[in-house]
């Protein structure tokens, strides 16, 4: 009896002693209470709502804007880093493009995989952990989770083609893993996004986090890329039924934040200095002069290109003359016939800024700098030009170096070119020239209905002004099978060129001379249609092969 | 009928003692002979308690007039003293026996002691008294090469920070620390006169006992509990001077001049800026070394050696005073001491206060009660920067702008002050000025005071009805408080530079590295941690004829918490008032954060011998964590042990050895544990990512998850084995205590970042079980002892001498599938250096022109690094991992005691050999980098004169040490880089600790009332000898411009025992 009642006394003991060791952490926050309540659960979900940024302004490259890998932006000479000569090499292709230049500049393969896990773990959390959550928030939640992910599958699609699908059962993730074929990956981000465009609510209710107009908008873009022009005219249809309509003035659309009742915006990446969450996009893009006043060195690290600027029509239509502008001139270029677009998109000489007109000549205050014959040319343009849409003009230097104004991520006028390619694709010449003729509009242009090539012309050249800067047109050309195709339609043999200009002895002439700013020709080799699979993929999981085309 | 049996004895022995007392004074006579019966001259033969008092002669007579009842005492130093009591009848004729110095009769071991007879495991262990023959200031220095197994490097020399680091047996693991039964962090805090023993658990079983702690050893320390017989009060004090032991010279003014023109003419031909020696224009110019040496510093030109002026002679002060004493029911011990360090760096302070009292008392007939409670009082202040240091360990002392490092980079041709404002110099990679005196007496200071105190409790009880039935129930409770205030005084100095066209000038006054902005800082903590620990047990030692056996089981639960909260305000207007509330708060004014641990542990122990000749003993120990999950094979482990011994000296047929006085074989085999990783790996936890706005609100915070749980983590194991001889002959003229032993570890927790395709997203553990590491090697613990007359006075000697050797090697590591055989990590010594191989100096442009060489075109002078892939250039892929750790495979101790009339002396040598420091330092991550102690003139700042006198240069082309060079073009700096040729054998041998003392006669002493009366001189880190160049210490830290040097003490003291 007695030794009984000792093994019983032990056992109790024993049982004790576990739970006494049975702790929650005091310095760090585990699942449990993570997942307990919406509000701790948004603080997760919050985490997967930087990617949107990164998608805008990090993964596309680590090396600058991926305009400068077209023939409409250029960055600097100083030295070989990013931001500075490696875009150039991107651009000259040729023997640059190695599988391991390609994956470390331009891939992000390993990025995105991380923020696909992140989500899944979240997907996966909020399914099992936050089943106490009231339905309603798990299924915005799983809405907002779930467009993250579809979105980022669409990064990686666009990129590499065939990848790896993963979805929130994590027991899946393995280090032998098979790519699945293309049409599998669009089908998988087609499901995400129209999860989420039936389960989130519209823009009012959402506050600013992903919302249904997110979704629609995404579908319009990523199944352009699919070829599924039907769910790209239907998406863009409903969207239009939300009340997303373009701003009168196309500069707004990107100055004026949705609380100021910014209609075009879909998706605004929103910055707060108070609260540390900045940007530094004028530190690189700024007029040089900006950052001289105020005693500084910045800005100016890649400025618009000569070829950029003959994209713009006149503000009546049609295209001026370049020509005189291809040599050497005293005569000021036709800056002020330009269309508003222009205006809004690129500082040029005498361009107002800031209460002072752009000075981007030899000696001015913006400077400008022979493109690799001159050392340190930050701060100063190569190509007589500055970037104007992102920079903030309200940015006071002397106060503080970080950039606060909001990106817009997403926009109706996308959207309404994004339709205009499916009708024109799909055959519904109407819906392409009222979307075109839309777009046009609001920038005053004339617009006369077109059909056939012409069509797809005018939806061509809408896209390249419109959407310039924003990081598309280095993906569209990829998406028309144009980019290998030799310029003016694709990337291969040309040069960039820049305005180099000076001052002369009569006050505000000024001499403008027409010169490269490249030291060779430009090449896009048909394999940079698809990245190749980086090393550290290939060397550890014997399922997958380098795509053909990189071997 | 017992009680009976008494009270006649008791009568007996009263009316005896009547008798005696009625005897008048009577002569007494006797012999002392030692154990072989031969006769002992020289014992002292003491009436105690009076002066009466005689030596035995030449054939060990004696006589001495002595009373009936009068307690006979027989001393001679080197055996145990022997008392009897007369009663009128003489001749009393005594056999003294050695006293056990080394081999105790019983020692502490894990939850109890044992008979050192019948050990099986192998321990290690010394008396408290040895600790008190070195000038030390805390327990972990003096440990060094007095116990075989542990090796000891000690790095720092600041007050307060001068502990040093031990490991057990080459264990990659710090060794686990028990005070009276329970475990601590630390033991630097102990006062060395409150120690009664230190017991050093060294192979599995006799560790296995402390299961998830134990992998890399135990040290057992008790302290003293007092004695029966009347109090005895003790004062032991000493007080003494310290200053650097070892530091290297640095160039003096003129000698920068002149090696800094050297390095620039010969980077300028290499560079070929000029073409032929004659068109150097020199930078420092003659009248400038002229006015150095002109004595007027008013010329902004002077020669102060600020290493002699920054590092002068600290002041240590030593005061302990203990009471001890007990009847039949109680004893006790009470002690108080102080500790004073004035650093030989001024405002370099640490102050200790230390109490302790145990008492024990009988409170019932089967029931003892003991009580301890210890107090340790630490107060540390410093100026606002760090002495110095190294970064071998993340947690250790760092820092550019250590004072330390402002001295050696400070110019020496500056004149102290300048204009009124102290004068400093920047290091080309600084934008800051160096200036050592600027930054002791102008930039504030930092205080530290800590607080740990101490209780602990037990109750035994004997269980009646059962002979050796024991229960016990102990608890601890351990209290830690520190405090420290910071203030941070911003402070101007001038700096002298030399202008473009050859003048030199000075600065406006600059503002030191922290600025100005943000006026005087104020920076307060507070930190507390408590440890309850509580332990109930039931035991068992009974004999049944020649079988003896013992058991025990126990169980321990350990609970362990802390919190910190500290507050930063900026522009505090006074500096004199360094209160938070005069300020105004700064980006971040208040951190704080709680933790908390548990463990518990179930324990288990058979001992069994047959007639003290075959031994056995098995223990166990179920052991659960906090750190890992559930209630799963992960979280609790059983660590078991078994160990066997055979006293062959017992066995009759080596009866007839007359020379053998013992001799022993033992064998063991233990697993042990060690959870020191971080907790709560099993779990998902989060981490605080960018804040997002969400448009038209303020910003939420984000949480991403930081790691992948990992449910199957566990403790890492490690497999010990060892097999020992213990002898002893010739009555102790010559002890051996030797020990081999094999340690596997394994399931080491690795980082596990390879072979996992990107697309996984890093979804796998960070950490899993997988390395392993072994150590193996021998401990031995030599020891002779012996006596005869010298001048008529007996003379006793003893020498110990421990030797350890241990190797220590990766027998798996998580190696990168796709890198060179040498860099793999597998199959290397632990601790081995990263670099390249150097093949000595170039010594010509052929020799040149046949190699491979990194980067530009090398110089004659420049290391001849080895191309190991043979790819013709010499570049990262040639680095790997060779050569020896910075800890010595062999380390030695020669610990020697000498006694004659009075005086007794104690020398303790250590040393180390089969290893390697490297110059350069070696991270604690093992990466390696270039120092001040190899590269000449790094940053611009001066160098130790060995560097540059031994430098190639145009005027020593034979010189040992690479190209003189300003580290500015080609290959000045790669040369500093780690490679073979900084890696130096340290092997050597220092005269750690010494101690004369004299012991006046107690005869004269006790007119005085004085019990015993020694005093004494003592030393520390006296002498090295070692191949190193000058000044580097074989105990030098990791990677490191500078450190706050191992003092040399030389103390003189008191004890006085009333």
């Amino acid at each position: 009896m007695k030794k009984i009642l000792l093994a019983l006394s032990l056992l109790g003991v024993l049982t004790a002693c576990n739970k006494f060791l049975d702790m929650t952490p005091t310095d760090s926050i585990s699942d449990k209470v993570m997942w307990a309540d919406t509000e701790s659960a948004e603080y997760a979900v919050n985490s997967i709502y930087s990617y949107a940024y990164d998608i805008f302004a990090v993964w596309p490259s680590s090396v600058g804007m991926t305009e400068a890998f077209t023939d409409e932006f250029k960055y600097g000479s100083y030295v070989n880093f990013a931001m500075c000569l490696i875009p150039s090499q991107v651009a000259y292709g040729g023997t640059n493009l190695t599988n391991s230049f390609v994956s470390v500049y331009l891939g992000c393969w390993g990025s995105l995989y991380d923020a696909i896990r992140r989500t899944n773990e979240a997907i996966s959390n909020l399914k099992t952990l936050g089943q106490d959550l009231p339905e309603a928030d798990q299924v915005r939640l799983l809405g907002e989770l779930r467009l993250m992910r579809g979105w980022l599958y669409f990064e990686l699609v666009k990129r590499y083609k065939e990848v790896i699908l993963y979805d929130e059962d994590l027991s899946q993730i393995a280090v032998e893993k098979a790519l699945s074929s293309e049409a599998e990956g669009w089908n998988f981000i087609w499901n995400d996004l129209d999860f989420a465009a039936k389960n989130l609510p519209e823009k009012a209710a959402a506050k600013g986090r992903l919302d249904k107009g997110v979704a629609l908008a995404l579908i319009t873009r990523a199944m352009l890329y699919a070829g599924e022009n039907d769910k790209v005219i239907e998406a863009a249809n409903e969207l239009a039924g939300l009340g997303y309509a373009l701003m009168p003035s196309y500069g707004d659309a990107f100055t004026v934040p949705v609380t100021s009742g910014n209609t075009e915006t879909i998706l605004q990446y929103t910055f707060s200095y108070a609260d540390g969450v900045t940007h530094d996009f004028d530190f690189y893009y700024a007029p040089g002069g900006d950052y001289k006043l105020v005693g500084q060195q910045g800005g100016g690290y890649g400025t618009p290109t000569q070829e950029m600027v003959e994209s713009y029509e006149l503000a009546t239509g049609g295209f001026p003359d370049w020509s005189p502008w291809h040599g050497e001139t005293l005569v000021q270029p036709p800056y002020d016939q330009l269309e508003p677009r222009f205006k809004a998109t690129i500082l040029y000489n005498g361009a107002p800024w800031k209460g002072r007109s752009i000075e981007p000549f030899i000696g001015g205050t913006d400077g400008w700098c022979q493109w690799n014959k001159e050392p340190k040319p930050e701060g100063r343009t190569t190509t007589g030009y500055y970037l104007r849409k992102f920079v903030d003009e309200t940015h006071n230097l002397a106060e503080r170096s970080q950039s606060v104004q909001h990106f817009v991520l997403i926009r109706y006028g996308e959207v309404l070119l994004n339709k205009a390619e499916a009708c024109y694709r799909s055959g519904d010449t109407d819906g392409a020239n009222a979307a075109v003729k839309a777009i046009r509009s609001r920038a005053g242009l004339p617009y006369t209905n077109k059909s056939g090539d012409a069509l797809w012309q005018a939806i061509r050249q809408e896209r390249r002004v419109e959407l310039a800067f924003e990081d598309d047109w280095y993906w569209s050309l990829r998406r028309w099978k144009e980019a290998a195709e030799d310029w003016p339609l694709g990337l291969n043999n040309y040069q960039v060129h820049g305005l180099k200009i000076e001052s002369t002895a009569v006050a505000g002439q000024y001499k403008y001379t027409y010169v490269s700013v490249d030291d060779k020709d430009r090449n896009f080799p048909a394999k940079m249609y698809r990245f190749p699979l980086p090393d550290g993929e290939l060397n550890s999981n014997p399922l997958v092969n380098q795509y053909p085309e990189w071997n | 009928m017992k009680s009976f049996t008494r009270l006649i004895v008791a009568l007996l022995t009263g009316l005896l003692l009547v008798q005696g007392a009625a005897f008048a004074q009577a002569q007494l006579r006797g012999k002392v002979t030692d154990a072989d019966g031969k006769p002992l001259a020289g014992v002292t033969v003491m009436v105690k308690g009076t002066l009466n008092g005689t030596m035995t002669a030449a054939d060990g007579s004696y006589s001495l007039r002595a009373s009936g009842g009068d307690v006979i005492e027989f001393s001679c130093l080197g055996l145990a003293t022997v008392e009897r009591t007369f009663d009128g009848r003489s001749p009393i004729s005594v056999t003294l026996t050695e006293d056990a110095l080394y081999l105790d009769d019983v020692v502490v071991v894990g939850y109890g002691t044992a008979k050192k007879e019948t050990l099986t495991a192998a321990v290690s262990a010394i008396k408290g008294d040895e600790l008190l023959k070195a000038p030390s200031t805390n327990v972990s220095q003096v440990l060094a090469g007095k116990l075989s197994g542990v090796s000891s490097v000690q790095e720092s020399g600041e007050p307060g920070l001068d502990q040093a680091s031990l490991r057990i047996r080459g264990s990659v693991y710090g060794v686990a620390y028990v005070v009276d039964g329970f475990p601590v962090d630390n033991i630097n805090d102990i006062d060395p006169a409150d120690i009664e023993s230190v017991s050093v658990l060294k192979d599995g079983a006799s560790a296995a006992v402390y299961g998830l702690k134990a992998a890399g050893g135990v040290i057992i320390i008790t302290t003293r509990k007092g004695d029966k017989g009347d109090a005895h009060i003790t004062y032991n004090g000493s007080v003494g001077v310290s200053m650097n032991a070892n530091f290297p010279r640095f160039m003096n003014g003129p000698q920068f001049a002149y090696y800094y023109n050297l390095a620039q003419e010969m980077d300028q031909l290499a560079s070929g800026a000029i073409a032929s020696e004659e068109e150097y224009e020199p930078y420092f110019l003659r009248e400038n070394v002229e006015a150095m040496l002109n004595g007027d510093p008013t010329d902004g030109w002077d020669n102060v050696d600020y290493i002699k002026k920054v590092f002068g002679t600290g002041i240590t002060n030593k005061h302990n005073i203990t009471v001890q004493g007990g009847n039949e029911k109680s004893r006790y011990f009470i002690s108080g001491g102080f500790l004073g360090q004035k650093g030989n760096i001024d405002g370099y302070n640490y102050n200790r206060y230390n109490v302790r009292a145990n008492v024990e008392t009988r409170i019932a007939k089967h029931l003892v009660f003991n009580a301890g409670l210890s107090g340790v009082v630490g107060r540390r202040r410093t100026p606002r920067f760090l002495s110095g240091g190294s970064d071998s360990d993340a947690g250790y002392e760092v820092g550019w702008f250590s004072i330390a490092h402002q001295v050696i980079g400070m110019y020496p041709f500056l004149p102290e002050k300048y204009d009124g404002y102290y004068t400093g110099a920047i290091a080309s990679n600084q934008v800051f000025a160096n200036s050592p005196l600027a930054a002791l007496y102008e930039s504030g200071n930092k205080q530290t005071r800590s607080f740990n105190g101490t209780l602990t409790g037990s109750l035994t009880w004997d269980i009646p009805w059962v002979k050796g039935l024991q229960a016990k129930v102990s608890g601890s409770y351990d209290y830690l408080d520190s405090y420290n205030k910071n203030l941070d005084t911003p402070y101007y100095v001038v700096v002298r530079r030399r202008n473009e066209d050859g003048t030199w000038g000075w600065t406006a006054p600059m503002v030191d590295v922290n600025g100005a902005s943000d006026g005087n800082k104020v920076g307060e903590g507070s930190y507390y941690q408590q440890t309850m620990t509580a332990q109930a047990s039931l035991s068992y030692a009974n004999t049944f004829g020649k079988h003896a056996l013992e058991l025990l089981a126990l169980m321990e639960i350990r609970d362990f918490q802390t919190n910190n909260l500290s507050a930063y305000v900026k522009n505090v207007p006074f500096s004199m008032l360094p209160e938070l509330s005069n300020g105004t708060p700064t980006a971040s004014p208040v951190i704080g954060g709680s933790n908390a641990s548990r463990s518990a542990g179930y324990v288990g122990r058979i001992r069994y011998n047959y007639d003290e000749k075959y031994l056995a003993e098995f223990t166990g120990r179920y052991d659960g964590s906090y750190k890992f999950a559930g209630m799963t094979k992960t979280r609790w482990g059983f660590f078991p042990s078994a160990s066997l011994g055979w006293v062959v000296s017992k066995e009759s047929f080596l009866q007839e050895a007359a020379a053998l006085d013992n001799l022993k074989l033992r064998a063991s085999v233990g697993l042990l544990g060690n959870d020191g990783v971080s907790p709560y790996m099993f779990l998902s936890k989060y981490a605080l990512g960018t804040k997002v706005v969400y448009p038209g609100a303020s910003a939420v915070p984000s949480y991403y998850t930081s790691g992948i749980p990992n449910k199957d983590l566990t403790w890492e194991k490690t497999l010990s084995y060892n097999v020992g001889l213990d002898f002893s002959l010739w009555d102790g003229l010559l002890g051996a205590e030797i020990d081999g032993f094999y340690n596997y570890t394994y399931d080491i927790l690795s980082y596990n970042g390879g072979g996992h395709p990107d697309s996984m997203g890093g979804y796998f553990p960070t950490y899993v079980n997988k390395n392993a590491i072994d150590a193996k090697g021998i401990d031995v613990l030599l020891t002779h002892r012996n006596r005869f007359q010298l001048g008529g006075k007996p003379f006793f000697y003893e020498l110990g001498g421990t030797v350890t050797y241990s190797k220590t090697r990766w027998i798996k590591y998580n190696d990168e599938p796709n890198v060179p055989s040498w860099q793999k990590v597998t199959g290397t010594t632990y601790g081995s250096h990263w670099g390249w191989l150097a093949e000595g100096l170039y010594r010509s442009e052929d020799e040149i022109d046949n190699s491979a060489w990194y980067g530009t075109r090398p110089n004659i002078g420049d290391i001849k690094y080895k191309d190991l892939n043979g790819d013709g250039q010499i570049d990262w892929q040639d680095r790997g991992i060779f050569g020896k750790s910075n800890r010595p495979e062999l380390t030695f101790g020669l610990n020697v005691n000498l006694g004659w009339n009075g005086f007794d002396a104690n020398l303790q040598f250590t040393g180390g050999a089969l290893f390697q420091v490297s110059m350069t330092g070696t991270y604690f991550n093992e990466n390696d980098d270039d120092t001040i102690w190899t590269k000449t003139f790094k940053e611009g700042e001066n160098s130790p004169l060995f560097l540059v006198e031994n430098a190639y240069s145009l005027d020593n082309p034979n010189g040992t040490f690479p190209r003189l060079t300003l580290g500015t073009t080609g290959h000045g700096g790669d040369n500093g880089l780690s490679s073979s040729f900084w890696w130096r054998d340290g092997k050597y041998v220092r005269l750690k600790t010494a101690q004369l003392g004299y012991t006046l006669p107690q005869a004269f002493t006790r007119k005085f009332g004085v019990e015993s009366l020694r005093l004494f001189v003592e030393g520390n880190n006296l002498f090295t000898l070692d191949g190193l160049p000058e000044g580097i210490d074989p105990e030098s830290p990791g990677v490191n411009n500078g450190y706050y040097p191992q003092q040399r003490n030389i103390m003189g003291g008191v004890t006085i025992t009333l």
